[in-house]
């Protein structure tokens, strides 16, 4: 099993905040779509993932977040590394998925 | 040459990768990170398209490393050219953005997809944009601080050079080996 983990919290704005953590592949993808589906259940504005402790992701992952996208005002991912920030820029999903800083 | 067997199942995905840093151990990380993802990209299709078993081959050769995913299926791979909106159909174009060449082939035990990264080759493609780069190159310059000049320069330039994958999508044809959808 890979190693992954997901954290809903919510904060003081009512933003759901996602911590993703480990790997991020075709086996952990629905771990991760099980712990967010509760916030989007509250069809929320903004979506927050902290992906700065998030060591791997391919397409498996980012076919999620586009889908999230749709379902949002905003998707925000914090802090990806410099090869997740590479890989979403030549998708053309900057724009899309807005990455910070 | 390594080359190693993996199963159906999506846990396999995760092995490949590992299986692929270890047979690169000793390159640059940037450039051992860009292989994992490739070749989860291609073990996923695997998966997901052919539903199939798959060997992974591993190969280095100067300055060049190869690898190389094999699997039974009879379909087409197709780099797909989705809109922002479309969630799925990014596998094989982040490997057309991140290698340095790739293609299919017909073998004997089904079709093999390969994509190659070259240390040297992308030294000497990316000189003149070295100096100018502030992207990820200023890191891995740090992380290869000890090693040789010339492996320095690899390193800062293997970073540098995934850039070429910017241009935007709509500029980027659909492109379809065999002429056959995707499976």
């Amino acid at each position: 099993m890979a190693e992954f983990n997901a954290e809903l919290t919510t904060n003081e704005n009512g933003t759901a905040v996602v911590a993703v953590r480990g790997e991020l592949d075709i086996q952990t993808v629905p771990q991760l779509e099980a712990v967010v589906a509760p916030a989007l259940e509250a069809n929320p504005t903004r979506l927050v993932l902290d992906v700065s402790e998030l060591r791997f992701a391919d397409s498996s992952g980012i076919a999620l977040w586009v889908r999230w996208a749709a379902q949002v005002d905003e998707l925000e991912l914090l802090r990806p590394s410099p090869l997740l920030r590479r890989v979403l820029t030549a998708m053309g999903l900057e724009q899309k998925l807005r990455m910070t800083p | 040459m390594s080359a190693r067997s993996f199963k159906n199942d999506s846990s396999s995905v995760r092995e490949a990768r590992k299986f692929v840093a270890r047979a690169l151990a000793g390159a640059p990380q940037d450039l051992v990170e860009v292989a994992e993802l490739m070749v989860s990209e291609l073990a996923t299709n695997c998966i997901r398209h052919a539903g199939s078993a798959y060997e992974v081959a591993v190969s280095r050769r100067g300055e060049r490393i190869r690898v190389q995913v094999t699997d039974p299926g009879d379909g087409e791979p197709t780099v797909r050219n989705p809109t922002a909106e479309d969630p799925t159909g990014r596998g094989l174009r982040i490997v057309e953005a991140l290698s340095a060449d790739w293609g299919v082939e017909r073998v004997a035990a089904g079709k093999a997809v390969w994509f190659t990264l070259e240390t040297a080759a992308v030294a000497e493609a990316g000189a003149s944009r070295a100096t100018s780069s502030t992207d990820a190159g200023a890191g891995t310059s740090v992380r290869c601080a000890a090693r040789a000049p010339r492996d320095l320069l690899a390193g800062v330039l293997g970073a540098t050079r995934a850039l070429r994958g910017l241009r935007p999508p709509e500029q980027r044809p659909e492109r379809t080996l065999a002429g056959a959808p995707a499976t």
